[in-house]
């Protein structure tokens, strides 16, 4: 009779045990959040629409260019490698296996992806209706900027509306062309619609109203909409929320962030432990601007090194004898621009033989501040600034409606700001003539915003456009870059392993 | 003295009382059926019983009487032979009359004391008592004699034990022995290596000469499987095994580098020839594209995959502690560890005590490392001529004139008459990353012993070994007890412990990478190492040379600063488990083993301050890191166990139930700023002056599974297993039932021998044909693919400066993913010959992994770059075949031989629909039809030689989209064979033009087929054993060449290869020309770089010597005496031209996915070993 209770008592045990065990697997991982807890109030959306701003960062933080100085900046003919010899991406050897690009493709859809989960995230949410709208402005803003990016360097990138819920539809082949920037264009219009003029104090660096209306004034220009474009970038004249500054250098001065003449800017902070890392890495604090410092400080030419340079290996942009000779004499905006010979350069005497070209970038470096690591850096990235706006509107009347005087108004405000006394840059006469404008905004906009990642796209839009012709008109500073651009330049090659994942996907021509 | 021993005589009896009131709770499950006829009021020998015992073991026969007729029987167990087997059969008999027929053949008698029966052995009372109260051993018998092997030679060393007690002796040179015994009751044991033990009971004799025949070899040991053990001869299943004696053979850190070339199917690769170095294993090919290392056991309890990248988390198991290692293969063998089984089973089983006299080991060796081979690089002067030729070339080829920047020219300190090109240091940063010869050494002492109810091995062990670089070095202290308990006959406990504490100084190489060498011979020629006397740099801290910017260069000296850093990383391991069985009724047992593996580490890191003119790098603070983590895993399992012989039918059956659940968090400070270098303040992390900045993770996870299995066979001739475990993981979705798995197997076999008709005249000693099938899970992927996770980790800054968190979707949720399943198929003969000298064992096996996990690279445009997904379906199929001889010679030598070859075909299937292949990186690609990983790249056909022969080809809009300018003579011919399709994405046909359709198949890093030899002989006091292991068919990437055959010139040092440089037309057809700008992209990945990596080497070579007993007798009474010396890695053959033939990619042993580049990994050293084994 015992046995039969222990052979009873060790089965209902087994059982019990069992069924605990079974309850066991219900587990969850560790110091992370998930959609069964987040994305719910105001609060978890106040922070998650950071996520996708957050990642505009990636393009900035790597010591060795990755994203926009390799990417964007180095293909201009506003700056070359240091070193003798070719550098594939200054010459023209652009392959689709090219890290740089492959980079600025991935972090780019990582950007659409982070705002796209925040957009499906939002109607199930515990948010108002004004506040929906807010944070959908917000992420749709964001899209709106990788979008672009994808667009201009990519021509006909997979377009991707909302968040991607199974790896069979994650295989997106290439977008009609102009449907992408159509989706744009809308993401805009909304975020014009529904973000605020301004921010308060505790949310500087929010999109804006007036920075979706300049960027879909952009997007139209691109596009060759000029009338479209006229119409938004007065808009943000009209808002009276902006106002060149005074000093042409606040625009880079770490002192001088976020100020009238911003429309939209990268917000970089400091960040004091280990400045190598991108933000996503998690040992970092939003450090972003160790690129910049790398890539735009002084280093080594043969046997001359700069104070604080590591070898050949910081420094990798150097200010081309093209853009050197492109600034008028004495144009003050030379000094935020690269340094030229004997100025004090960190307490050193600068010497044009520390460079190939004879010049490297002041701009946002000349007045950043040191830390402790001296290759960090906090410097925000202007995105939009009003002087950009100003030539843009200059260039959609020129383009649109022949307006010369109009385009000759702005670029001479432009120009007042730079030099107000008149007597280094003169106002630019409109009885020149349209094609005469046309080269002086030209020159306008290459010495106003150099370095500021605009000038390839520039030269490829007026390339499509017909004004120019990069093939010859154009010197890149490299004889190799002259030798090698052809028209397969305007667009970039996407990303082989892309090409391999999506058979959908066809390589852009000459690739 | 007398009163002692009557109160051992008491405790054993009242013992004895104890445990019969809990036999009577379970006896009534018994099989035999006992009945008593009701108590009729006589002397308790007059009650009249029904017993009906066949082959029962005397005490529960008693036990059945004792409850049945309710009578107490009191005996001492060390006098009666308790357990021998007995039968009786009594209908309604008197208990006198039952007793008198049961004992009266056994030499026994009985007495009725106070309500009690007294058993004892005849002669009667008075005697057998004075016997009792006599002191041990006054009454022995001498006995003496020669044990002789089948042949009639004397064989020395042979263990005599008598059975039951811990007494024992061995014979000594001439095969004589001299015990002394209790009486002639006593029964002698007599077992020696390699031959069945004998037991001959003493009885009157005094000298007992014995002949000892052969073991039929291994077919019958017993063999650790899954939850049990089994007798090899009546194994259905596909298994392997690797002995202690094996095992001990080689000087490794991790016992499973011992298994290298010992079992047929299973391919060791170790990472490279660090100290405790991950180790790969794959079991039958490549199963899946993820994680393919099999899962470890030891001792029963799961431990993991052993897939760490940095260290090897075996390396904490003292491999002198093992006893063997059982590798389950198929199905059938695995299938009772369900779903982590798909890539087999390594069982690890530690050894533990053996009845006797306390048995002390004492094992100790010392070695010392060398590198076999290196790569050879340029000197200064053929370095500066390759780099003037590179600039020259690029000059002309892009008409670049002096004064155009880009022309370019060698940097004004390598002019002629500068003093840089009076120095050529090559040989010298080799020479200073090295530290050879390396020292390694390994000492053990153990003790083992036990009794009939107990038994225990304990034991210390110390392993030490410096890596063949600088500043690298490994130390291990491990314990272990280990012991049984028998409580009663039907109740047992057991425990296992070790605990382990390993320390591994690093230096710089953090990552726990060997690649300081080859950092350190690429450096340019005329860099030096050390400060230079003539040109000293002010403020120098350490006297080494950064040579900052010299020739335009700056290079950290990673030798220098390998010297200055601190690093080390600590684990501390414990290992324990406890079990308990209990004989519910005969042949049920139930078994519960709880355990726990308890592990914490310690990772600190010190780098002190240096500036790019002492180091080549700048970093202004010094820094200091403490990372520290721990994990726990806990398993329980519970099994039923009932063994049961039906007549001719035996059955094995399993059931059981087991819980693993574990966890581990980690947390890492860092901080900045010490006001102080000096060690013993930097230590503490709190002390620098910066913010300390931290960093946590922390993880969980669960199985729980259900085991069945049954094993079957009918008069040992027709065998049977069936086996099923189901599953469940915390690691995939609860819908659908998706976290859980059903896994079944079945295996059969016919012992073909023990047919009637199979008459083979001796030929064929024993033949057995088997056959098995099943499936088993894969679960091993990143956890918790169906929850959509966030991460706080990236921020953003308000107002440029309000640091905020910025919480982002971290992974690509996938709800689908479930187990991958393998099926596998093997069929396969066992068989031995010629009077067992020789065996043979032949298998075939086929593995079909569906639905296998592999994390997808997915499209960047998902803003994601992997998910877990259960991507296709993959096959291994080949063929294992074993041969072993064995033989001893008249003149006494025995010499063993064994070889084993396994050939591996694996094929990719089928990808998820919509996919034809995958690739990882720009090198390797996984496609239907295709082995899985295999390069991918360009094919080349030799070099340009002339303008002619290029134009001839490159004409009419044919062209090398790589090459924007064209090739030119003495650049890299590549093969245009691929454009693309219409409907695939191929055409396999060329089309024109050179891009990167045209990267097509170029090799694969899963060999075709491996082996391994060894032999084993023994002639007289001297052994000798070699072991021989090889790979085939099989390509590694490189890369160490393709780096150093850049020929661009002007920077890091190239191969001295490139002296066979293209100079002009006939010059060269396989080395390129240098070429400053490489616009024909000579480089790029290509069939170039792709190498053979078969190799044959000769494992292990060991001479030893047995002390003779004489000499042993002199020196202090050893039992035994081994000296040898042994070399390890001494010759090696092959084509490929790196350093080490066995290589993987550093960090890429538990993938095969990218699993065959060379980046200059440490290569295996060359190992000279001294070593002594000594038991008293």
């Amino acid at each position: 009779m015992k046995a039969t209770k222990i052979g009873i008592f060790t089965i209902i045990l087994s059982l019990s045990v069992i069924v605990s065990c079974e309850n066991r697997l219900d587990l969850a991982p560790l110091g992370e959040l998930s959609s069964e807890t987040f994305y719910r109030t105001f609060e978890e959306f106040n922070a998650a629409s950071l996520g996708p701003y957050s990642t505009m960062l990636n393009f900035y933080f790597d010591q060795n260019g990755r994203g926009h100085y390799n990417g964007i900046e180095r293909p201009s003919d506003d700056s070359r490698h240091g070193g003798q010899g070719s550098d594939n991406n200054g010459d023209f050897i652009w392959l689709p296996d090219n890290g740089d690009f492959g980079y600025i493709y991935r972090e780019s859809y990582k950007g659409v992806m982070r705002a796209n989960a925040i957009l499906n995230r939002i109607p199930t949410s515990l948010l108002t209706d004004t506040e929906k709208a807010r944070f959908e402005a917000e992420a749709r803003f964001i899209r709106g900027h990788f979008y672009f990016i994808l667009a201009t360097q990519f021509g006909t990138p997979p377009l991707v509306k909302e968040s991607i819920s199974s790896v069979e539809n994650s295989r997106v082949g290439n977008s009609l062309p102009g449907q992408v920037l159509d989706f744009v264009e809308q993401d805009f219009l909304f975020a014009k619609e529904h973000l605020p003029a301004k921010w308060d104090n505790a949310n500087v660096g929010r999109a804006s109203s007036g920075a979706a209306t300049a960027y879909l004034g952009k997007v139209y220009l691109y596009r060759e909409k000029y009338q479209d474009a006229v119409t938004q970038f007065n808009a943000v004249i009209a808002s009276q929320v902006y106002s060149l500054t005074n000093n042409f250098g606040d625009n880079f001065a770490e002192t001088k962030q976020n100020n009238s003449e911003s429309i939209f800017e990268i917000q970089f902070s400091r960040g004091d432990i280990n400045p190598w890392l991108s933000v996503d890495h998690g040992s970092n604090v939003g450090h972003a601007g160790t690129g910049r410092a790398i890539n735009f400080r002084a280093s080594c030419f043969l046997n001359k090194c700069a104070p604080g340079a590591n070898g050949v290996g910081y420094g990798r942009i150097h200010i081309t004898t093209s853009l050197q000779g492109e600034f008028e004499p004495n144009d003050p905006r030379i000094f935020h621009t690269f340094f030229v010979s004997g100025e004090d350069y960190f307490g050193t005497p600068y010497d044009p033989a520390w460079s190939i070209t004879g010049a490297t970038p002041s701009k946002y470096i000349r007045d950043y501040i040191t830390y402790p690591q001296p290759n960090a850096g906090s410097n925000n990235e202007r995105l939009i600034r009003l002087a950009d706006v100003y030539l843009m509107l200059a260039e959609a009347e020129l383009l649109g409606s022949n307006n010369v005087n109009r385009a000759a108004e702005l670029i001479n405000l432009v120009r007042r700001r730079a030099d107000p006394g008149g007597a280094i840059l003169p106002d630019r006469p409109s009885a020149a003539g349209a094609t005469q404008m046309m080269e002086w905004l030209m020159h306008e906009r290459r010495v106003e915003l150099a370095l500021e990642g605009h000038r390839y796209n520039d030269l490829v839009r007026w390339h499509n456009a017909g004004i120019i012709d990069i093939k010859t008109d154009v010197d890149f500073g490299s004889s190799l870059a002259d030798q090698n651009w052809s028209p397969t330049h305007l667009l970039k090659p996407f990303p082989q392993s892309e090409i391999d994942l999506v058979p959908d996907l066809s390589q852009n021509t000459g690739y | 003295m007398k009163l002692k021993q009557y109160h051992q005589w008491y405790d054993s009896i009242r013992f004895i009382m104890k445990i019969t009131a809990v036999h009577m709770l379970i006896s009534t499950l018994m099989s035999s059926v006992v009945l008593a006829s009701p108590a009729s009021g006589q002397g308790l020998l007059d009650i009249e019983i029904t017993v009906n015992a066949e082959q029962v073991e005397l005490r529960q026969l008693l036990d059945k009487v004792e409850k049945i007729a309710t009578v107490k029987f009191v005996y001492s167990p060390r006098r009666i032979q308790f357990r021998q087997v007995v039968s009786v059969r009594a209908e309604q008999e008197k208990l006198e009359n039952v007793l008198n027929k049961l004992l009266s053949p056994l030499d026994l008698s009985y007495k009725l004391i106070e309500g009690r029966i007294l058993i004892f052995k005849n002669p009667p009372t008075a005697e057998a008592e004075a016997l009792l109260d006599s002191p041990v051993g006054s009454n022995l018998l001498q006995v003496s004699g020669i044990v002789k092997d089948e042949k009639g030679s004397p064989i020395p060393g042979v263990n005599i034990r008598e059975k039951g007690t811990t007494n024992g002796t061995t014979t000594d040179t001439d095969g004589s022995f001299n015990i002394s015994v209790q009486d002639e009751n006593s029964i002698l044991v007599f077992s020696f290596i390699g031959y069945s033990s004998e037991e001959i009971l003493v009885g009157a004799k005094t000298v007992i000469n014995v002949s000892l025949t052969p073991d039929i070899q291994a077919l019958q040991e017993v063999v650790v499987i899954g939850y049990g053990e089994k007798s090899r001869k009546l194994m259905t299943e596909s298994i392997g095994t690797v002995s202690s004696q094996e095992i001990n053979r080689l000087p490794v850190t991790s016992a499973d580098q011992a298994l290298q070339g010992r079992i047929s199917g299973v391919q060791v690769t170790s990472v490279d020839g660090t100290p405790g170095a991950p180790v790969a294993i794959r079991i039958r090919g490549v199963g899946t594209v993820g994680n393919t290392q099999p899962l470890f056991v030891i001792d029963g309890v799961p431990v993991g995959n052993n897939s760490n990248e940095i260290t090897n988390p075996l390396s904490t198991i003292n491999p002198a502690d093992i006893e063997s290692i059982t590798v389950l293969k198929d199905a059938s063998a695995s299938a009772v560890y369900g779903v982590r089984a798909a890539n087999g089973v390594v069982l690890i089983t530690t050894k533990r005590g053996k009845p006797g006299k306390p048995t002390i080991s004492l094992d100790s060796y010392y070695g010392v490392q060398q590198i076999r081979k290196f790569n050879e690089y340029n000197s200064t002067e053929e370095w500066l001529n390759l780099t003037q030729e590179a600039f020259d070339n690029a000059n002309a080829q892009n008409n670049l004139q002096p004064g155009d920047a880009s022309f370019r020219i060698l940097h004004p300190d390598l002019v002629p008459g500068s003093p840089l090109r009076e120095q050529s240091n090559e040989l010298a940063w080799r020479e200073a990353a090295l530290n050879t010869p390396a020292p390694i050494q390994n000492h053990n002492i153990s003790i083992s012993g036990g009794g009939d109810n107990y038994n225990y091995f304990v034991s210390g062990g110390y392993f030490n070994q410096e890596a063949t670089v600088r500043n690298w070095e490994l130390d291990r202290y491990t314990f272990r007890a280990n012991a049984d308990f028998k409580v009663n006959k039907r109740v047992r406990f057991g425990e296992t412990f070790t605990v382990s504490y390993q320390e591994t100084k690093r230096g710089m190489n953090g990552g726990g990478d060997g690649f300081l060498l080859q950092n350190a011979v690429v450096m340019p020629p005329f860099f030096s190492i050390y400060e230079d006397p003539n040109n000293p740099i002010p403020g120098n801290r350490y006297g080494y040379d950064g040579n900052l910017n010299r020739a335009g260069l700056t290079i950290g000296n990673q030798v220098g600063i390998n010297e200055i850093m601190y690093h080390t990383d600590r684990q501390t391991r414990l290992l324990g488990s406890i079990y308990g069985e209990i004989d519910i009724v005969t042949g049920l047992t139930f078994r519960s083993v709880a355990s726990v593996d308890y592990s914490t580490t310690q990772d600190d890191r010190w780098r002190p301050e240096y500036l790019a003119p002492e180091m080549g790098l700048n970093r202004p603070l010094n820094e200091f890191v403490d990372n520290r983590g721990h994990s726990v895993s806990k398993v329980f399992t519970n099994t039923l166990n009932y063994k049961k012989n039906f007549g001719a039918h035996s059955i094995d059956l399993l059931a059981g139930l087991e819980y693993q659940g574990g966890r581990g968090s980690s947390i890492g400070v860092e901080n900045y700023n010490f006001i102080s270098t000096s060690p013993d303040f930097y230590r503490v992390v709190s002390g620098g002056r910066s913010v300390p900045f931290v960093t946590a993770g922390a993880g969980q996870g669960a199985f729980v599974g259900y085991i069945g299995r049954l094993s079957y066979n009918l008069k040992e001739k027709y065998l049977l297993t069936a086996t099923v475990r189901r599953d469940g993981t915390s690691n995939f979705s609860p819908v659908d039932n998706r976290r859980w798995g059903t896994f079944p197997s079945f295996s059969a076999a016919w012992r073909v021998s023990e047919e009637e008709f199979f008459n083979t005249g001796g030929l064929i000693n024993e033949l057995k044909l088997r056959a098995g099938w099943g499936q088993l899970g894969n679960s091993n992927t990143s956890s918790f693919p169906h929850l959509f996770r966030v991460s706080t980790i990236p921020d953003y800054a308000l107002g440029g400066s309000n640091t905020v968190q910025a919480p982002v979707p971290i992974n690509f949720v996938n709800e689908d993913v479930r187990w991958e399943t393998v099926e596998t198929i093997d069929i396969g003969f066992d068989m031995s010959m010629f009077n067992n000298k020789i065996n043979v064992l032949a298998a075939f096996y086929d593995r079909t992994t569906k639905d296998f996990l592999y994390s997808l690279p997915l499209p960047a445009l998902t803003g994601f770059q992997s998910t877990p997904v259960n991507l296709g379906t993959v096959n291994n199929r080949g063929i294992e075949l074993e041969l072993g001889y064995s033989n001893t010679f008249d003149n006494g030598l025995t010499m063993q031989i064994s070889g084993n070859i396994t050939t591996v075909r694996n094929r990719l299937v089928e990808l998820a629909p919509g996919l034809e292949e995958f690739t990882s990186s720009d090198i390797y690609r996984t496609a239907i039809g295709k082995p899985i990983g295999y390069f991918f790249g360009y094919q080349t056909d030799g070099i340009w030689q002339t303008q002619e022969e290029i134009d001839a080809v490159f004409t009419g809009g044919y062209q090398d989209f790589n090459s924007p300018q064209g090739p030119r003579p003495g650049d890299v011919r590549f093969v245009d064979v691929n454009g693309p399709g219409v409907e695939t994405q191929f055409s396999g046909e060329p089309d024109g033009i050179i891009n990167f359709n045209d990267r097509t198949y170029l090799g694969k890093t899963i060999p075709s087929y491996y082996y391994g030899f060894s032999a084993n002989f023994m002639y007289k006091n001297f052994d000798l054993n070699l072991l021989f292991q090889g790979v085939g068919d099989v390509q590694v990437y490189n890369q160490v060449r393709r780096n150093g055959l850049d020929l661009i010139g002007g920077g890091r040092n190239m191969l001295v290869e490139t002296q066979e440089r293209w100079t002009g037309p006939g010059t060269s057809n396989s080395i390129p020309r240098a070429t400053a700008t490489d616009f024909n992209a000579n480089n790029r990945f290509s069939d170039r770089f792709v190498e053979n990596a078969g190799f044959l080497r000769l494992r292990n070579i060991q001479v030893g010597y047995n002390l003779p007993q004489s000499l042993r007798d002199k020196i202090g009474g050893f039992k035994s005496a081994r000296i040898y010396v042994a070399g390890t890695n001494l010759l090696t053959f092959t084509n490929y031209s790196g350093m080490d033939p066995e290589v993987m990619t550093y960090r890429q042993n538990s993938s095969q996915i990218g699993a065959g580049t060379d980046s200059g990994n440490m290569p295996q050293p060359r190992i000279y070993q001294l070593g002594i084994q000594l038991s008293f």
